[in-house]
């Protein structure tokens, strides 16, 4: 490899000389390194010939400009001032107008091509600015914490409200505990001074609702009135403020109520608050988890109640809000560079080709004088100036492919909404263009050497092939046929992996179902029996509604299992116990979700799932037997078992238990009711009668329960949507580079395929050969491309789901979509050699 | 006298004369020699040796010479083996007085300004 890289660019003068003792002493050098030195022996290996190439290359070849130019050789004062050097730089950036201007697709093409890889980057460089980068926007914000209580078994918990009432009292290692309710539309804050159980109703609003709908006016003017109760506006929250809200989201919220007025505390095992505080100043995370440990013990002896809160989980308030984020994050980023990678390699490739078109331009320049640096500037000058185009394009399709980001998943990734393009995003991507114009430009203005091009001007045009340029141009195709397939194949386990997600069997069939989240204002339906009533008549009104084939009623949607659950026990063996959830159902619910009913009735008694059934009673049959449940506290007669109902990406058993809604009348204040029909708009308008009819004051929101599901794998959808964008213009871009290569090919072995088509070859032949050489180099890439996936897929394994390891379809298939791209690619331009007139093929030169 | 156009001496091309002060040898030998001076960063790599080595032999400090006695000549013909040339050795002699000037002026070496 080390003989492959002197060869490649050092002259072939300095070979002679050298090269067999460069070598030995790389050998030796290389066997005494240690493994880890090897790879510091190389770097500096290399470094040393890339110095030594760029001296050799750029020395004036004083014999060979001598043969070329005459024994009169022009004399010239090397050294220049700065104004001259500007003044040739301003007549270089010139030329280059000058060459735009002349051949404005190739400009425009080539742009649109630096363009695609700076948005690519651009974009994932924005989010990670905006979501990961970003400190959260409180005074100190590393002194942050989230809090969560950790059982015996290591599940966490949110914290109950006695729990982290005693924290705020008694914690040593933080201060100013404050939470907000888990699963509310609006979350309650606990730390105001109004907040003690029958203080003054008092409320915060959030900027936006203060000047939208409330139209900016005075607080004194303003009261709300929420449920039954009137409250006072005593504040606005500035837009921006957010809070951990529902499924950890990070969350703006328009009504801010104090929550111990509000909400009964519960035991301690009644979870259900985001608990943030703040580190005293001088302790450290270790600490504050030691400390708040401590007192978890301690205040678990001196209440006696039973909890969760055996240990206390304490993280930054950063890691919490986007830590889910974050290796989606790199990884994309680092997918974004090689899209930029791709972009330069094919810029670098065009510029390349033109330069070879320019053999006798460039051999002139050396003629009259120009040196190493002034060709080398010429090249930069050209790449630059397709650097301010590629940065416009680039912006631009950044900012295309963050409103489609953001309208694929609203909610998917924290703070993604906040992400935007500002004047800093745009400098970003000047620089990114710049840079990637710089690096494009220099790779083949550094394979230009001028005592090649010295050469050169003896030699006649077409046959003034240089091979070492031409091996480059192939190195370039290889490593983008190389990139891409790695790209192609770690979308294709992506979208695999989210198919797997969609295809895991949750034991219910939530095709057509309409979900309306409904909550019954407390003041007016404090009377339980009235409760059931609401959702009885709701129920049959949508019965007979057209349109709606089966109706169900349950408090906690199917697709959340994780909502509530607690250990269910067997009655006559406490031994026996299992995770459970518990849900208050109607026997609709069955009918609508289509979950098997194997044996018995909802009433009376309680259903529980197979799961459950086998977790807690093995083989004998559970009917008659009773069981006790921790969320359900209580002890219930099993009347039958159902199917089991799981979410997609649950990892652990967790069986159900349901109970006859009429049963629980405490629990009816927030309900979903379930309604599928073929029709989801008519659906949805039939719940709506129904729920309006009933009673028009009741609050609520209709949405479909598949949408429902699609949005809890959001971070994947999102993720498999970046990645796939990336792998389409990333195999764009390779098959564009193919294209040029092969045309170039094709141009230049016109005359060859002319003779050979006039000793009788046939025009498939000559096609065959030149599509043959395109896809040499495309296969070599492929080869490394492969070996280089194996690794890929290692790095994203955390994102995938299902599957872990290189699947048999995703890399096969990745290699024909890529290969039939190539041979595509290559086959538009040798077209043109097979059907060309062999005449005018020969007549051309 | 003509050795003062060559002065100063970059300190790598002053290394490369001073190991082949010590006698003939090949481009091998004399990145041995220069980086034992500084064993623990070598300064010389082979890419710049070599091109050190050309530089300093069209400036006719250095020239190509057979191999020393003893070895034998068939069994190593790949290498170009370098000797000092009279100019070059001057040259060194006058790099290095030079070098010793500038220390002394600096109180650096005992015997200078001071």
């Amino acid at each position: 490899m080390y003989s492959r890289l002197l060869r490649l660019i050092l002259p072939a003068s300095f070979r002679a000389e050298a090269e067999a003792e460069m070598l030995e002493i790389f050998r030796d050098g290389l066997a005494a390194s240690s493994a880890l030195g090897r790879v510091g022996f190389w770097a500096k290996a290399v470094a040393d010939v890339a110095v030594t190439a760029w001296h050799e290359r750029g020395s004036r070849p004083d014999s060979h400009l001598d043969q070329a130019v005459g024994a009169d050789g022009v004399q010239f004062d090397d050294r220049r001032s700065g104004a001259q050097r500007w003044s040739a730089l301003a007549l270089d950036m010139r030329t280059s107008l000058r060459e735009v201007r002349r051949r404005p697709g190739q400009t425009v093409f080539q742009s649109v091509t630096l363009g695609i890889g700076i948005a690519a980057t651009l974009l994932v460089v924005v989010l990670v600015r905006d979501v990961l980068m970003k400190p959260l926007p409180f005074a100190d914000p590393d002194a942050l914490v989230r809090l969560q209580e950790q059982s015996e078994e290591g599940a966490i918990f949110w914290p109950s409200f006695a729990n982290l009432a005693d924290w705020r009292l008694h914690a040593t290692a933080v201060e100013g505990v404050v939470a907000a309710s888990v699963g509310s539309v609006e979350p309650v804050l606990v730390s105001l001074e109004e907040n003690s159980p029958g203080g003054p109703a008092a409320a915060l609003i959030g900027e936006a609702l203060w000047r939208g709908a409330l139209g900016s006016r005075p607080l004194d003017d303003l009261a709300l009135t929420i449920g039954s109760q009137e409250y006072r506006v005593i504040g606005v929250l500035p837009s921006g403020f957010r809070f951990l809200g529902h499924g950890n989201a990070w969350l703006e919220a328009t009504v801010w109520l104090p929550l111990e007025r509000t909400q009964p505390p519960g035991g301690r095992r009644s979870h259900g608050y985001h608990t943030v505080a703040r580190l005293r100043p001088g302790v450290d995370l270790a600490e504050a988890k030691r400390s708040m440990d401590a007192l978890a013990a301690r205040l678990k002896a001196e209440h006696g109640e039973p909890t969760h809160a055996e240990r206390v989980v304490v993280e930054r308030l950063g890691d919490a809000v986007y830590g889910r984020a974050q290796t989606p994050l790199r990884l994309l980023l680092v997918a974004s560079f090689a899209v930029l990678l791709v972009a330069c390699l094919n810029l670098a490739a065009a510029l390349l080709a033109r330069g070879m078109a320019r053999d006798r331009e460039l051999a002139v320049r050396v003629a009259i004088g120009a040196r190493r640096t002034d060709l080398v500037r010429l090249q930069l000058s050209q790449a630059l100036v397709l650097a301010v185009p590629g940065a416009v394009i680039g912006a631009a399709g950044a900012w295309a492919a963050l409103a489609a980001v953001r309208s694929v998943a609203p909610a998917a990734v924290p703070r993604l909404d906040q992400a935007t393009l500002n004047p800093a995003a745009v400098a970003i991507a000047l620089t990114l263009a710049l840079g990637s114009a710089l690096v494009a430009g220099a790779i083949p203005a550094l394979a230009v050497s001028v005592r090649d091009v010295a050469h050169r001007i003896r030699a006649t045009g077409s046959a003034a092939e240089t091979r070492g340029r031409r091996r480059l141009w192939d190195t370039f195709v290889a490593m983008q046929a190389a990139l891409t397939l790695v790209l192609l194949v770690s979308s294709a386990m992506l979208l695999r992996s989210l198919l797997a997600a969609l295809a895991v069997d949750v034991g219910y069939d939530s095709s057509g179902v309409m979900i309306a989240s409904v909550s019954l204002p407390e003041a007016t339906y404090a009377d339980p029996a009235r409760r059931v009533a609401f959702h009885d008549e709701v129920l049959d009104r949508l019965r007979g509604a057209a349109g709606v084939s089966a109706v169900g009623l349950t408090d906690i949607p199917p697709d959340e299992v994780f909502a509530r659950i607690g250990g269910a026990t067997r009655e006559d063996d406490a031994e026996r116990t299992m995770w459970s959830g518990y849900r208050v159902v109607d026997p609709g619910f069955f009918e609508v979700l289509a979950v098997p009913v194997h044996s018995g009735e909802l009433r009376p008694g309680v259903l529980i799932d197979r799961q459950l059934a086998d977790g807690l009673f093995g083989g004998e049959s559970p009917i008659g037997l009773r069981v006790r449940s921790s969320v359900g506290g209580l002890t219930m007669t099993i009347a039958g078992v159902t199917g089991p109902v799981r979410q997609w990406d649950q990892t652990v058993p967790i069986g159900s238990i349901y109970q006859d809604y009429r049963e629980r009348p405490d629990l009816l204040l927030s309900m979903h009711v379930l309604a599928r029909g073929d029709d989801r708009q008519r659906v949805a308008a039939a719940v709506r009668d129904a729920i309006g009819a009933v009673d028009p004051l009741v609050p609520y929101a209709v949405e479909s329960l598949d949408a429902r599901i699609l949005s809890s794998m959001a971070d994947r959808r999102l993720m498999l949507f970046i990645a796939l964008g990336f792998a389409a213009v990333t195999l764009l871009l390779a098959a564009t580079g193919i294209h040029a290569l092969v045309a170039q090919s094709v141009e230049r072995r016109r005359r060859e395929s002319g003779i050979r088509l006039i000793l009788g070859a046939r025009p498939g032949q000559v096609r065959r050969r030149v599509i043959g050489h395109g896809l040499r180099s495309t296969l070599a890439g492929i080869a490394i491309g492969a070996m280089a996936s194996v690794g890929a897929v290692k790095a994203i394994r955390s994102q995938l789901f299902g599957i872990d390891t290189l699947d048999p379809v995703a890399l096969p298939g990745s290699i024909v979509i890529l290969a039939a791209a190539a041979w595509f690619a290559a086959w538009l331009p040798a077209r043109r050699a097979g059907h060309a007139d062999p005449a005018s093929l020969l007549r051309g030169d | 006298m003509m050795s003062e156009m060559h002065l100063p001496v970059k300190p790598s091309a002053f290394a490369v004369l001073a190991a082949l002060a010590q006698g003939p040898t090949a481009g091998f030998g004399v990145m041995e020699r220069v980086n034992r001076a500084a064993p623990a960063r070598p300064i010389l790599g082979p890419g710049t040796l070599y091109r050190l080595l050309r530089e300093l032999r069209r400036s006719g400090l250095i020239e190509r010479t057979g191999p020393p006695a003893g070895v034998d000549p068939s069994a190593d013909e790949r290498r170009t083996y370098h000797r000092l040339t009279r100019e070059g050795r001057s040259v060194l002699k006058a790099e290095a007085s030079r070098l010793r000037r500038t220390m002394e002026a600096a109180g650096l070496l005992p015997g200078g300004a001071g």
